[in-house]
């Protein structure tokens, strides 16, 4: 017998009688406050800029990342540094990105979690392998729980999705809290406050 | 570790010989706990959350064989390939494997982020003596690697050291300043040391949090991205987990990561929380879904609760021993409370004492977010090692001795007076080294009756 048929016959024979499967929760019926978002990003590192227009993100990032700072940008319709094509390989011509502006799929108010996957990366380093973290969200794309972030996200839609919540950090030396452990040093979430197809 | 084995109470005994170091190490950690405390008061539906991840962990193990298939069919389905292991030395081999055939004579370069289940089955050590580099990539891990030490707890694998330990590990192995112990500056050293590893390294082992039936996917949860440098940069991704990892599915990762990290470091989520469902274009994941023991534990209605681990690490945080004793004392990967009761199913002889490292005050199964009765079982362990003949000899007769004199109460009301008499008129025969009570406390004044004494003489007046 091999080890696959031995392992599944000892958890066939050990397994106890079926229990039932709980319900979850239902879904939240409060709306999503940007405020809330707004307040759990900065409360985990992160920095929030709220935005009424994409192109207030322009001068913001040509201000604080001058040439010759390497910017790649996937939002296709802003004047702002490299344009990644759709099959980046391998990630390692990424490494000496100082910032990477990505788009991001929604946020979640009680965790200050943004959501990101293969439909919004050119290569799933990007958001990890760049010095700084630049993504955008919209007021409109807010969800109260992770409960309600899972609705969102029908199984099989992605190959690769993350949450991520806040720049790279670390506090395994002696409990002291360093941001920028080995991905991102910051954070910025540009928080678009009127809808972007306007 | 191919050390000598020394028993928990006496690494614990080690341990607290220095004193303010013991001090600072059940600060920190209850520092930890706070933050999780005020993290898990914050939502108000905690407790209806902690019932409904044990609830969903009930119902997966107890259909685990169809989700473990439904799980391997999906992964598949995936492009993923799916590994059984029996044994660590099954999941080893397995792991060597892999290697051997994506880089052939060649000298491999393996990155690995934190993961458990490879410390249980050893599998540095395994790759070390197959002529294998592996660079531990979590921070802490890395520390406690250039150390050559384990990790003494499973989400703060450094929490024993000190800045200064930190600080003349990396000046020997990295060349920092002698001196400079700012974690800012060890961390940044630490970033550049790893940077160049994780761009070279053409293999990622990875543990895993959770493993979805539904999908065939699997999530890995980490703060500093390293899980993340490494599997997206290297060609081959090795996947390792517990059978017991499993869960039904998708949507009930809302409910494990609101809870994870909200318990193990009282963050709302951890910054990078990673599902993989295929791999990307030109890379391979292998998933190794590894036994050693699990069906086994499945099996005993006693303990079969201890498979529900999400490995927070909170039960660590809150125990009055661990936080005293440090994770080495408890000779274990997995240590602290939840150790205890996981490692006597690997080897009961070995590990007999760690089920009697606890005071079974309960604290860890109050703060469990997926409400294993960890108290309960570390009083059953005894109860079993006791049977099989494996508890701690002096134990073994002194509770014998206990069960005679309580058997017999003449002798019990005898002997209760002699011991008054003993404590009031020759304290020094109580109050000396040979009495394990007397350590590192005084024995208490005697009463000068008994009970019994007390009630014969009264009980005319009520």
């Amino acid at each position: 017998m091999n080890s696959r048929q031995a392992i599944l016959t000892a958890v066939a024979r050990n397994q106890p009688v079926t229990r039932p499967m709980p319900t979850l929760p239902e879904p939240s019926t409060e709306r999503a406050s940007a405020d809330g978002f707004a307040q759990r990003v900065e409360a985990i590192g992160g920095t929030i800029v709220p935005i009424s227009a994409l192109t207030d993100i322009v001068s913001y990032l040509q201000t604080r990342f001058p040439p010759p700072a390497r910017l790649v940008s996937t939002l296709p319709d802003l004047p702002l540094g490299e344009r990644l094509s759709d099959t980046v390989v391998p990630g390692h011509i990424l490494e000496t990105v100082d910032l990477a502006l990505l788009m991001g799929a929604f946020g979640v108010v009680e965790n200050g979690a943004i959501w990101l996957d293969s439909r919004q990366l050119p290569h799933r380093a990007l958001p990890f392998i760049c010095q700084h973290l630049a993504v955008v969200v919209s007021s409109q794309a807010l969800v109260s729980t992770l409960h309600d972030a899972y609705r969102q996200l029908s199984p099989n839609t992605f190959d690769y999705g993350v949450f991520i919540a806040g720049p790279s950090k670390t506090a395994d030396i002696e409990q002291s809290l360093v941001i920028g452990a080995h991905g991102p040093r910051s954070l910025t979430v540009f928080l678009l406050t009127t809808d972007p197809s306007r | 570790m191919s050390q000598r084995f020394v028993s928990h109470a006496q690494a614990a005994s080690q341990f607290l010989t220095d004193e303010a170091r013991t001090d600072w190490h059940d600060e920190t950690l209850w520092f930890v706990r706070q933050k999780r405390d005020k993290a898990a008061h914050a939502l108000p539906e905690w407790e209806a959350l902690r019932e409904l991840a044990s609830g969903i962990k009930d119902h997966a193990l107890s259909e685990l064989s169809t989700y473990l298939t439904q799980f391997e069919q999906n992964a598949l389905a995936n492009g993923i390939q799916v590994h059984w292991a029996a044994t660590a030395a099954e999941h080893n081999q397995i792991v060597l494997h892999i290697i051997r055939q994506q880089t052939g004579p060649a000298p491999p370069r393996v990155v690995k982020s934190k993961s458990m289940l490879t410390e249980e089955c050893h599998l540095n050590e395994f790759l070390t003596k197959q002529g294998v580099e592996v660079v531990d990539t979590d921070l802490g891990e890395r520390i406690v690697q250039l150390r050559q030490e384990p990790p003494s707890h499973i989400v703060l694998p450094a929490i024993h050291l000190k800045k200064a330990d930190v600080s003349a590990t990396f000046q020997q192995h990295l060349g920092t300043e002698a001196g400079n112990e700012d974690p800012q500056y060890l961390t940044e050293a630490a970033r550049h040391h790893l940077r160049e590893k994780f761009v070279s390294a053409s293999i990622a082992i990875t543990g895993v949090n959770f493993a979805i039936a539904e999908t065939g996917g699997f999530v890995v949860c980490t703060n500093e991205g390293n899980a993340d440098l490494g599997v997206h940069l290297a060609d081959v991704h090795i996947a390792c987990l517990g059978i017991e990892k499993v869960i039904p599915r998708q949507e009930h990762l809302g409910v494990f990561l609101r809870l994870l990290a909200r318990s193990a470091t009282g963050q709302p989520i951890t910054t990078y929380s990673s599902h993989f469902v295929r791999p990307r274009a030109g890379q391979v994941i292998h998933v190794i879904l590894v036994d050693n023991g699990r069906s086994t534990q499945l099996g005993r209605p006693e303990f079969r609760n201890s498979l529900k681990c999400i490995r927070c690490g909170a039960c660590f945080n809150t125990c009055p021993v661990y936080r005293r004793s440090g994770g080495h004392s408890y000779h274990n990967a997995v240590a602290g409370p939840i150790g205890s009761i996981l490692a006597p199913n690997l080897d009961m002889r070995r590990n007999a004492d760690l089920p009697f490292a606890s005071t079974l005050c309960g604290s860890c199964t109050n703060v469990c977010p997926v409400k294993i009765n960890i108290h309960e079982q570390l009083w059953h362990w005894r109860q079993t090692l006791t049977a099989e003949g494996l508890a701690p000899p002096a134990k073994t007769v002194a509770m014998k001795g206990m069960a005679w004199v309580l058997g017999h109460p003449t002798v019990y009301r005898l002997s209760g007076r002699i011991g008054r008499w003993v404590m009031q008129h020759v304290p020094v025969l109580v109050n000396n080294r040979l009495n394990p009570w007397y350590k590192g406390r005084d024995m208490p004044s005697p009463p000068a009756q008994s009970f019994g004494e007390w009630y014969d003489k009264n009980r005319s007046r009520v």
